[in-house]
């Protein structure tokens, strides 16, 4: 067997929430599974002070390691390492199959000729351009199924993007993303949920706790919006 | 009929039709023709992939393409088995394909020519080949543009037309966030601008913009990153700024905007404000004016704009630089808010405007006038206790403050060409301040007052030039001048023993010509490389000071009689400083490191009653710096400078000045330098999102040499004069931690520092005394979050001060307090503020309640919003506070503003 048997594909990878940030994204292909890789460019706790001594919180929950998107074809679940702002959990969910839709259109990305498809996944719906010409049934993310590596994904309120950047060969070894997967509270899907629910609240009661006296602090609301929004 | 049940629209029709005519032969046949073309169909399409071994290949995408194009209509994946299976739902021609990794891939052509045609099989033996896979690479763009470090959003993408304020807009914008309190950042970071149509109106306050610009009116939004005020030093010197820039739309490019602020309460307290901006095709302007008597500082809103330089990194050689000032009726002020004892009656109108005239010129004029007049009541009381003289001091002020200021600057722009530019920045400052006061000391009543006009002006040309991607050439040439004639009356002649020949003397007049002429030249060449930065300067300057200074005194006949001799200042100083500087810093991986080095060439020439003296001190300052990042949680900082500074020319006055109705003091008469070495060090651990966070960080400070004073001090008069002392050293530490309870939706936070000032000086001919004065400060506080819209906030904490001068003493005082905040909805909420201190050393009247409650009510979101307020609820009139020193202690008593009740609505127009 050759040393550089499994892909790595590397997306530029765009979450565009509240802020835009870029995330460096790596998915390895094996045979057996895919890894998809994804964490911060940069760390992004960051605290701030405006002219007036107003404190202004952005808040990434990243570690080294960051978000691992664990899928086979093998298995009944799938797997997430998601850091929390406490810990670190791993999300065990049931293998679901995406219902892609096909539609006529084509582009070429760099070499190679791109079809498009389209799906509605966790109360998103996601535009995906894909290429036969590198047959991997995986793409970033949980979006897998298609006939082709995913080459471009936008969902249609811009929160997700992510471009192909480069494919090759790697004898990258995974096993410590495969037992950093082993390590953290496994959790099922509902209860991550539940966590990213209340995760909104829970950092305003830190915020507003963490403020100096002197500060004249008002919050009016809290805007909350998560890559996942539905969970049935 | 299965074929007719799935049938789609036209289908329908041709069913129908079918059923009811049999005899329109002709028109059957045409529809039967259409429904083959449009034909839907449900033919199965199976079969089995194999390897050359008969062995099932599994996970090979089988995909159906039409057969002259590139998409693809159905794809499944092969099982287990090998098999896969697809449905054809369309009549037409096909090519079936399998893809996979490992195998070659094989097309064949596949025809459904009618929808009732036999399933399919088509079953493949597949051929291994080495998936041959060149490393490929693509650059995606965003559809967001980003051009290098300039963000265009084009806003109609993202605005639905309920926008009302430029906010609303970038608010909606990705990657833009805004506060509620109105401060912008993109992707975390705060903007440090909002420019228009890349003028900049505003500098940091630009919140006036966003807050009262119509939406309407905005075409396209510019996110520039890593932002420098001067377009060529961008991605030069170091910057990771961000600035917006908003574009108008073409037919928008004129339009008039504001907002009102009119307030008025109880106890005849009022406050207006107001905010109008006009842009118009080659030139914007913004006026503003405040007036208020509750003790709110009227320049505080237009700060940024007067001082710019003071929020931005850059810095010119001459920053800073000013004549020396040595009178002014000064009284302590209570640690408290400035509107709880300052009574004001201040008035501040301000004007600024940016003119386009040509593509290379853009000027922009800014001017102000304000003009205040505070008043101050307090009563105090001071012990003096070095042995063997003991004295107590009381002082009943009434003290009455006068402010005119004018000020305007001029800045003109020049653009030279694409890699050059000349920036040219006037400013002018005229100052009236007259001091009055009433003075009750001891039982002599004493009329003060104190006058100083001032004028300044500050002329500064500053040429940059890009010499390659990442390096710039700037020079800048500076002018300054600066003078400060002072006058000072007191009606009364305290100073008998220290004048004992005089007679018949009632009053005495102290007065200073005090002037400042500054002229710098510097060049700085900057590089700036991958983890390397080196900044090269060289420059000079001087600084040419003349003080001119006499005491005369009053006799009762109304003239006045110069005293001369030591209270007298003929001092002509001029500094002037040849010198080159490094700074380079080194990033890698987690570390910085910084190094600097200056070498001053100076030269001190003093001319004094006739006499030069010259002193041309070398002097060699270095300073390092390193930062350790070893994760995001983590930082460690640690910094070392050694300096010797020369003498300022204040400090070499031989001469007393008269600096209040009891105080006469001098410099130490000589040059000299003053080394000292500074230490720093600093730890970081956790942020506001952990659980746990720390904060501690310490200081030292040694000076080889420094001065101190050695003073005669009477009941009436004190003479101080400085002297050259060794070894003084101040050292400090402190430690905060917040711990985050959960379960309690609270957070505990202790604070804890200490400093320690160790020095020598002489009082009344006494030997050296050695003087340690300490303070320690210890506190805590408890914030919970009850609900979830009320918040809870209490805290305490002890100051505990020891002088010790030989004898020891001690003071504590406390101050603690509780807030209660309560928001009901994102449109209204209530706070209430309680305070109390306490002053162990007082034996009676110690503790002092205060309570401010504070609503606000956003009537119409952007347009409305209504403010009640009630201050000091407990009508506290005075405030008492207790300080020890290393001669004795002190005790004041301040009046405060009463009880009021305020109301406030601000409207925007």
């Amino acid at each position: 067997m050759s040393q550089e048997q499994n892909l790595k594909i590397d997306y530029d990878l765009y979450i565009t929430g509240f802020s835009l940030s870029k995330k460096s994204s790596e998915l390895f292909v094996t045979d057996d599974f895919s890894l998809f890789i994804w964490n911060d460019t940069i760390s992004k706790v960051e605290e701030t002070e405006t002219e007036e001594n107003l404190l202004k919180f952005t808040i990434e929950l990243s570690d080294s390691i960051g978000t691992i998107n664990y899928y086979s074809k093998k298995e009944d679940s799938i797997f997430t390492r998601s850091v929390g702002l406490d810990e670190v959990h791993v999300v065990k969910e049931k293998r679901t199959v995406i219902a892609w839709e096909l539609h006529p259109e084509t582009k070429t990305i760099g070499k190679f000729t791109c079809n498009k498809a389209s799906c509605t996944f966790r109360g998103r719906t996601y535009e995906v351009w894909y290429t036969p010409e590198i047959p991997v049934f995986y793409g970033p993310w949980k979006l897998h199924g298609l006939p082709g590596l995913v080459m471009e994904v936008k969902d249609k309120e811009d929160m997700l993007q992510a471009y192909f950047k480069k494919i090759s060969r790697t004898d990258k070894d995974l096993v410590p993303y495969l037992s950093a997967l082993q390590t953290g509270k496994i959790i099922s899907i509902e209860e991550y949920a539940e966590i990213q629910r209340k995760l909104g609240d829970e950092l305003v009661k830190k915020m507003k706790l963490s403020f100096p006296r002197e500060l004249n602090m008002s919050i009016d609301g809290i805007k909350q919006d998560q890559l996942e929004r539905e969970f049935n | 009929m299965t074929v007719l049940n799935k049938i789609n629209l036209s289908g329908s029709l041709i069913d129908f039709l079918l059923m009811r005519s049999h005899l329109r032969n002709s028109l059957l046949l045409i529809l039967a023709f259409l429904f083959i073309i449009e034909g839907v169909a449900q033919v199965k399409l199976s079969g089995t992939l194999t390897d050359p071994d008969s062995n099932p290949t599994p996970g090979i995408a089988v995909l159906l393409r039409p057969r002259d194009k590139d998409n693809v209509v159905a794809y499944t994946y092969s099982n287990e088995d090998g098999y896969y299976e697809l449905t054809i739902t369309r009549v037409g021609e096909y090519l079936l394909t399998h893809q996979g990794m490992g195998f070659k891939s094989q097309n064949r052509p596949i025809a459904v020519s009618s929808p009732t045609d036999k399933p399919i099989q088509q079953d493949f033996t597949l051929t291994p080949k080495v998936f041959e896979l060149s490393e490929v690479e693509i650059n995606a763009e965003l559809p967001i543009l980003i051009k290098e470090d300039t963000i265009s959003i084009n806003t109609k993408v993202f605005v639905d037309g309920t926008e009302e304020v430029a906010e609303d807009i970038l608010r909606k914008l990705p990657g833009i966030e805004v506060s509620n309190d109105g401060s912008i950042s993109v992707q975390g970071k705060p903007v440090e601008k909002v420019l228009v149509e890349g003028d900049d109106l505003f500098e940091k306050g630009y919140k006036l913009l966003t807050k009262n610009l119509n939406a309407g009116v905005i075409d396209k939004v510019e996110i520039l990153e890593h932002f420098s005020d001067n377009p060529l030093l961008k991605n030069i010197q170091e910057s990771d700024k961000v600035a917006l820039n908003l574009t108008l739309k073409e037919d928008q490019k004129s339009t008039l905007f504001g907002n009102t602020s009119l307030g008025a309460g109880t106890e005849e307290f009022y406050e207006a404000k107001i905010n109008l901006i006009s842009f118009q095709e080659k030139s914007k302007y913004y006026l503003f004016a405040n007036a208020n008597n509750r003790g709110i500082d009227a320049t505080g809103d237009i700060y940024q704009l007067v001082y710019p330089d003071i929020f931005t990194a850059a810095t010119f050689v001459g920053d800073g630089e000013s004549a020396d000032r040595y009178l002014g009726i000064t009284m302590p002020t209570p640690n408290l808010k400035q509107s709880q004892y300052k009574f004001n009656d201040a008035e501040l109108v301000s004007f600024n405007s940016i003119f386009n005239p040509g593509k290379k010129i853009k000027l922009k004029a800014m001017g102000y006038f304000t003009s205040d007049e505070n008043s101050y009541l307090s009563e105090s009381i001071y012990q003096f206790d070095v042995p063997p003289i003991t004295f107590t001091n009381t002082e009943l002020y009434e003290l009455r403050k006068y402010t005119q200021v004018g000020y305007a600057k001029l800045d003109a722009l020049i653009t030279l060409g694409k890699d050059q530019r000349l920036d040219y920045i006037g400013r002018f400052n005229k100052g009236d301040f007259r001091d009055r006061a009433s003075l009750l000391f001891n039982a002599t009543a004493l009329q003060e007052e104190a006058s100083v006009e001032t004028k300044f002006t500050d002329q500064r040309m500053t040429y940059t030039r890009r010499i390659a991607d990442k390096d710039a050439f700037q020079l800048t040439g500076r002018y300054i001048y600066d003078e400060k004639p002072e006058r000072y009356d007191v009606n009364t002649f305290l100073y008998q023993e220290l004048f004992p020949d005089q007679t018949n003397i009632e009053g005495i007049q102290q007065n200073n010509f005090n002037k400042l002429n500054f002229a710098g030249l510097e060049g700085t060449y900057i590089l700036n490389r991958p983890r390397n930065y080196l900044e090269l300067s060289a420059g000079m300057s001087s600084r040419n000071q003349h003080l001119k200074s006499d005491l005369l005194l009053r006799e009762n006949n109304g003239d006045f009689q110069l005293v001369g001799g030591d209270f007298t200042n003929r001092l002509k100083i001029q500094l002037d400083d040849f010198y080159t500087k490094v700074r380079y810093k080194y990033s890698f991986r987690k570390f910085q490191l910084k190094a600097d080095l200056a070498l001053h060439q100076y030269t001190n020439i003093k001319e004094e009653a006739g006499t030069e003296s010259k002193d041309t001190p070398f002097v060699l300052v270095p300073r390092l710096g390193f930062i350790w990042l070893p994760n995001k949680k983590l930082n460690f900082i640690a910094s070392y400078k050694y300096d010797s500074s020369p003498i300022v020319a204040r400090d070499q006055r031989p001469g007393f000045i008269l600096t209040s109705y009891r105080h006469f003091g001098r410099g130490y008469a000589t040059f000299e330098l003053l080394p000292g070495s500074y230490w720093f060090t600093g730890l970081n651990y956790g942020g506001w999102a952990d659980a746990f966070s720390l904060n501690a960080s310490f200081f030292l400070n040694s000076n080889k040499e420094y001065l101190s004073t050695n003073s005669l001090v009477d009941s009436n008069y004190s003479l101080s004069e400085q002297i050259l002392l060794d070894g003084k050293q101040f050292f400090g530490a402190s430690v905060n931690m917040n711990q985050y309870l959960k379960n309690l939706s609270s957070s505990i936070r202790l604070k804890l520092s200490y400093n320690k000032n160790e020095y020598e000086n002489i009082i009344n001919n006494s030997d050296l005394r050695s003087l340690n004065i300490e303070s320690f400060t210890y506190g805590g506080e408890f914030k919970s979050i009850l609900t979830s819209s009320l918040d809870f906030n209490i805290g305490t904490e002890w100051v505990r001060s020891v002088v010790n001068s030989g004898t020891e003493s001690v003071n504590l005082d406390n101050s603690s307090f509780l807030d209660l905040i309560w928001q009901p909805s994102g449109n209204f909420n209530i706070s209430l503020k309680n305070e109390r201190y306490y002053f162990g050393s007082l034996s009676s009247d110690n503790s002092f309640y205060f309570s401010d409650l504070e609503t606000r009510y956003k009537v119409i979101p952007n347009k409305l919003t209504l403010h009640f307020l009630a201050s000091n609820i407990w009508d506290t009139d005075s405030f008492r506070n207790y300080t020890i020193n290393e001669t004795g202690f002190n005790s004041t008593n301040f009046r405060l503003l009463p009880r009021y009740f305020f109301l406030k609505a601000d409207y925007r127009f």
